[in-house]
């Protein structure tokens, strides 16, 4: 998955409030479109927010209900492979982006999810919106954090949108203290990609054994089959692209054999075969 | 389990199965231990913790899917392979296609959900599309015929609601140049239906396509086929609103079509509109979709499907 990069206007330590820090940082990984809900506890980060839209360098779409919001950041993300962004509040506004993340999650759309969050001294006091919604996502998600120091800023948006698109997409969710939104820091960029994460490395080139074998019963096969499922990214463009030696047919037909719902057969190199394509998943 | 005959009894009958970025969700495979029985499976797909998760396969492959896919065909190509093997068997799933065609029902006097899909479909080909939940989804998914990227339908979670805002989504996405269509239904709409107010406010051109026939209609469904037509709180026709108002009342044109002849043009009339639409489509109440695997069943025990013509014995032994 590639993450968008933007041209740095400057990739050195500024003093800079943490709200500052997680939109700048945003900006950096190639975000224009946000979808969110302020409130109370994500006021810092919006009225920073303001600042940015102004300068036009992020626009914001205010919803109704926050889940409009993580749907919205979902569709986003399925229409263009990007990374789809959305913010809520603390409490309610959390809470309500709940079904929202649990649908990313099964269908493994990468998001990243920004909610509010009451200040650390507050944290575990009951306070006013307040709710441990890290805790209630850890199954939903695929990774998440709770920001404990705007320092802390920058490397865990790099991380965020690194887990969120790598591997098997998914969504993750950066937890906002109020105060932390507040507090000026010393905030270094990073890079997107720029990130070090010991145990999450994701395998992308399969066993070259292992391909020789299934290409051994791909030859074999008498009756084969693809199933295509939700995996994400469309393969379709490559097959569209290359010419295919030893194959006398036309062309690969236009439709998406990964995408849309169940097509004709369609030729390969060797043949052709029976494609079930990805509505075999979603013919529920 | 709405999935076409065709796709049912080549999975049923097929010696090698390819799973791509799939998960054999259960919706998938139907009765587990007769999916894809007869067939070895290869599996691909980037998360180790799917491979084997539901089916152990003869050759797992982790990895990125185009990356693998890539070296496959590279590999491939240094030997041509024999076509004639898999002659026989895509003549079978062709006869199997004629055979058993997706139906589109007709009625003299009013609309079938079918119907308003493949219209919408025929004029927006080329449409980014959403769905909500139930069976438009399913219906959207056996008539529409999408690109890549332009199939967006809650699919895993089964999300009522998603359809609307998800659309809002892809059209702040993909910008004026490209059309994107929620399919709905009168039930899954109202649970986000607030966000007509972010259409109107920023003016994003979506154009919602409810497929209405007063019902949450796959849990008719089912309470008609497995639960003794004990409609329990599954009717919505009461208090339906009127969707025209609705949307009018958020700045939002709505339009309504009842009769037929009114489809073509209504559905013209939408994707035409500069600006976001709600399109309110009365169609016949008890449709069911079909063909069904109900839960428990393997996927070749479908129900709903046309009378077969008599198949052809020797192919059936080929």
């Amino acid at each position: 998955m590639q993450v968008q990069q933007q041209p740095a206007v400057t990739t050195a330590t500024q003093q800079a409030t943490g709200a500052y820090a997680l939109l700048d940082s945003l900006k950096r990984h190639g975000v224009e479109h946000i979808f969110g809900y302020p409130g109370g506890a994500i006021l810092p980060i919006y009225d920073e927010l303001y600042k940015f839209e102004e300068r036009g360098d992020l626009r914001h779409f205010l919803v109704r209900h926050e889940q409009g919001a993580v749907h919205a950041a979902d569709g986003y993300a399925r229409a263009t492979g990007k990374v789809g962004v959305c913010f809520a509040t603390s409490g309610p506004g959390a809470t309500n982006l709940v079904t929202g993340i649990a649908t990313a999650h099964m269908d493994s759309i990468p998001l990243v999810v920004i909610t509010g969050q009451v200040p650390r001294h507050m944290i575990g006091t009951d306070g006013f919106q307040e709710t441990d919604i890290w805790g209630i996502t850890l199954p939903i998600v695929k990774h998440s954090f709770v920001v404990r120091q705007p320092e802390d800023i920058s490397r865990i948006v790099a991380e965020a949108f690194y887990i969120a698109s790598t591997g098997r997409p998914g969504p993750v969710l950066i937890d906002v203290p109020k105060d932390v939104g507040f507090q000026l820091c010393d905030y270094l960029p990073i890079a997107p990609g720029d990130v070090h994460l010991r145990g999450y490395r994701p395998t992308t080139k399969g066993n070259p054994r292992q391909i020789t074998q299934a290409l051994k019963l791909i030859r074999e096969a008498k009756r084969p089959l693809l199933y295509v499922g939700g995996g994400r990214s469309p393969p379709m463009p490559m097959f569209r692209s290359r010419p295919w030696p030893n194959c006398s047919s036309s062309p690969l037909p236009r439709h998406s054999w990964v995408w849309g719902p169940l097509t004709s057969t369609i030729r390969w190199p060797w043949g052709c075969w029976g494609c079930m394509g990805r509505p075999m998943r979603i013919f529920r | 389990m709405h999935g076409t005959a065709y796709a049912n009894f080549s999975v049923t009958e097929c010696d090698l199965l390819i799973a791509v970025g799939a998960r054999f969700d259960d919706r998938v495979t139907g009765k587990l231990d007769e999916f894809a029985s007869r067939a070895k499976v290869i599996h691909i797909d980037v998360d180790p913790a799917e491979v084997a998760k539901v089916r152990p396969p003869e050759v797992p492959i982790v990895g990125d899917v185009k990356e693998v896919l890539i070296e496959l065909l590279a590999q491939a190509a240094k030997e041509p392979v024999d076509g004639q093997l898999t002659e026989a068997w895509l003549n079978r799933i062709a006869r199997w296609k004629e055979d058993y065609p997706l139906q589109v029902s007709t009625y003299p006097d009013k609309l079938s959900p079918q119907e308003v899909i493949v219209e919408v479909g025929r004029q927006a080909p080329n449409a980014y599309y959403t769905t909500d939940v139930g069976q438009h989804q399913m219906w959207s998914a056996q008539f529409l015929k999408n690109g890549p990227r332009r199939w967006i339908s809650s699919a895993g979670l089964g999300t009522m609601g998603f359809g609307m805002p998800a659309a809002m989504g892809a059209k702040v996405a993909v910008g004026s140049n490209e059309q994107v269509i929620c399919i709905s239904g009168d039930a899954s709409i109202q649970m986000n239906i607030q966000e007509l107010g972010t259409l109107s406010q920023f003016g994003i051109a979506v154009k919602t396509v409810i497929v209405n026939n007063g019902w949450q209609g796959m849990v008719r469904q089912w309470q008609q086929a497995f639960h003794g037509d004990r409609y329990s709180s599954s009717n919505m026709e009461p208090s339906m609103p009127d969707f025209v108002k609705l949307a009018e009342a958020y700045g939002v044109k709505g339009i309504l079509v009842e009769r037929k002849e009114d489809l073509q043009s209504a559905v013209a009339e939408m994707l035409a509109h500069d600006g976001p639409v709600l399109m309110d489509v009365r169609v016949r109440r008890d449709e069911n979709c079909y063909p069904m695997v109900a839960p428990g069943k393997a996927n070749a025990d479908m129900i709903g499907l046309p009378e077969r013509k008599q198949l052809d014995r020797a192919l059936e032994q080929s």
